[in-house]
C-alpha cells in the first residue's frame, strides 16, 4: 500500500505543504496524501457546498463528489498557476454549481426593470473565496488557539465567557487568541479579496 | 502595518466568513471510497452480521433507550439512510444563526433512525448540554438525544425512536447546570 511505503522512507505526511499533497496524489496515487488533504479541507468545502445547497444529503454528495474531482483530477493542478487551496476551492465550487445545474430546471425570465441589490456573482464568489481561505487557515491552527478563535470570532462570546466554557484562565484564552490571530495573519497575508 | 491594523483586518474576516460547518464523521470513509474505489480501503474489521434474535432483542433494547434515555452523543457518523422526511429548526432569539435539520429514516422493525444535523449553535456552557424533544398531542415530551457541538458549532447526532411514534412538536432545549431549560431551536 503507497501510504505504508510513504511512511517507510520516512515522509511526513502531515509535514507536506498542500501543493506537495497534491503533487503526490497525482503523480503517485498516494491514499495517505489525499486524506490528509480531507482531513485538512473537509470542513472548509463542506461549508463553500452548504452555502448553496440547502439540503444535507445533498450536500454530503457533493462533498463526496468534489474528493473524488480532486483525486481525478490532481494532475490537473499546475502550481505555477495558483494555490492548492486556490484550486480545491475552484473543485468545491464547481461541483455545487453541478448539483444545482442538473436539479434547476431551466427558466426563461423576462428581463428585470430594476438592477438586483444583491451582490453580483463575482462579489458572491469573492466572498465565498475569502470564506474558504479563512476556513482552512482556521483548520490549520493547532486545536487549543483553533478553539478559542471560533468561540470568539465565530460565535461573539467573549474572552470571559470562552474562558468559562473552556475552563481556561482568561490570561490563557488571551495569550491564545493573540498567537491564533498572528498565525491567521501570516497565513492570510495577500488573502483579501478586494472588487 | 503593525500589528493591531492586522489583527483588526484578520478580526473583520474571521466575522465576515462566520462559522464552519462540521461535516458528518461517516462523510471521510464515504468520500475515500467514492475518490479511491472501495477495492483500495483496507478494512480492518469484517462487517458483522447479527443473528435475527439477537438483533431483535437489541432492536428492543434501542426503543426503550430512544424512549427512556438520553446519550451524550458527540460527532457521531453513520452510513446512509433512507429518508422518509425532513424537520427543519431555526434559532430562538438566544440563538438566532442556529439551525438543525432532522432527517427521519424509514422504520427498520420496530425504530426508525433520526439523525440531527446542527449548525452554527455555539457549543454549551461548562455543565450544560443540548437536548432535542419530541412530543406526541398532550403526552408527555421525550428526550430524544443529548448532545453538545464542537467549537465550531455543528455535530451530526445519530439516535432511534419507535417506528410508531408520530410527533407534534419538536425542539431543542439548552439544559443548565442548575436544572434552568431554555428553548433554542424551534420547528421553522
Amino acid at each position: 500500500m503507497r501510504s505504508q511505503s510513504s511512511r517507510l522512507i520516512g515522509v511526513d505526511i502531515a509535514a507536506l505543504s498542500d501543493e506537495d499533497l497534491l503533487e503526490r496524489v497525482a503523480r503517485e496515487r498516494d491514499a495517505e496524501a489525499f486524506e490528509q488533504l480531507y482531513s485538512r479541507y473537509s470542513r472548509a468545502v463542506y461549508s463553500v457546498v452548504r452555502r448553496s445547497q440547502a439540503d444535507h444529503g445533498r450536500s454530503e454528495d457533493v462533498v463526496q463528489e468534489a474528493f473524488t474531482s480532486v483525486w481525478r483530477s490532481a494532475r490537473g493542478y499546475r502550481r505555477e498557476r495558483g494555490s492548492a487551496s486556490g484550486w480545491l476551492f475552484a473543485i468545491a465550487r464547481n461541483a455545487s454549481a453541478d448539483s444545482l445545474r442538473a436539479r434547476r430546471a431551466v427558466t426563461v425570465a423576462d428581463p428585470p426593470d430594476q438592477a438586483d441589490p444583491a451582490p453580483g456573482p463575482d462579489q458572491r464568489t469573492a466572498a465565498e473565496l475569502e470564506a474558504f481561505a479563512v476556513h482552512s487557515a482556521v483548520d490549520a491552527l493547532p486545536q487549543r488557539e483553533r478553539e478559542v478563535i471560533e468561540l470568539a470570532y465565530f460565535f461573539g462570546l467573549s474572552q470571559s465567557e470562552v474562558a468559562d466554557r473552556l475552563s481556561l484562565p482568561l490570561g490563557t484564552v488571551k495569550t491564545r487568541t493573540r498567537s491564533g490571530l498572528a498565525h491567521l495573519a501570516e497565513r492570510l497575508a495577500g488573502e483579501r479579496v478586494v472588487l | 502595518m503593525n500589528d493591531e491594523t492586522t489583527f483588526n483586518e484578520v478580526e473583520e474576516m474571521l466575522r465576515a466568513a462566520g462559522p464552519i460547518e462540521t461535516p458528518p464523521a461517516h462523510l471521510r470513509a464515504a468520500a475515500r471510497d467514492a475518490a479511491l474505489g472501495a477495492g483500495d480501503v483496507v478494512r480492518l474489521r469484517p462487517p458483522v452480521r447479527m443473528d435475527g434474535r439477537v438483533a431483535r432483542v437489541l432492536l428492543a433494547a434501542a426503543v426503550l433507550t430512544a424512549s427512556a434515555l438520553t446519550a451524550l452523543v458527540i460527532g457521531v457518523g453513520g452510513s446512509r439512510l433512507t429518508i422518509e422526511h425532513h424537520i427543519n429548526l431555526s434559532g430562538a432569539p438566544s440563538a438566532a444563526a442556529a439551525s438543525a435539520v432532522i432527517d427521519v429514516g424509514a422504520a427498520d422493525g420496530a425504530v426508525r433512525p433520526l439523525v440531527l444535523h446542527v449548525s452554527r449553535l455555539a457549543p454549551a456552557p461548562k455543565g450544560a448540554y443540548y437536548e432535542l424533544w419530541m412530543q406526541t398531542g398532550a403526552g408527555d415530551p421525550t428526550g430524544m438525544v443529548a448532545f453538545n457541538t464542537d467549537s465550531g458549532g455543528g455535530v451530526v447526532a445519530q439516535t432511534t425512536m419507535p417506528a410508531d411514534m408520530g410527533w407534534s412538536r419538536c425542539w431543542v432545549t439548552l439544559e443548565s447546570a442548575d436544572g434552568h431549560r431554555s428553548t433554542v431551536l424551534r420547528v421553522a
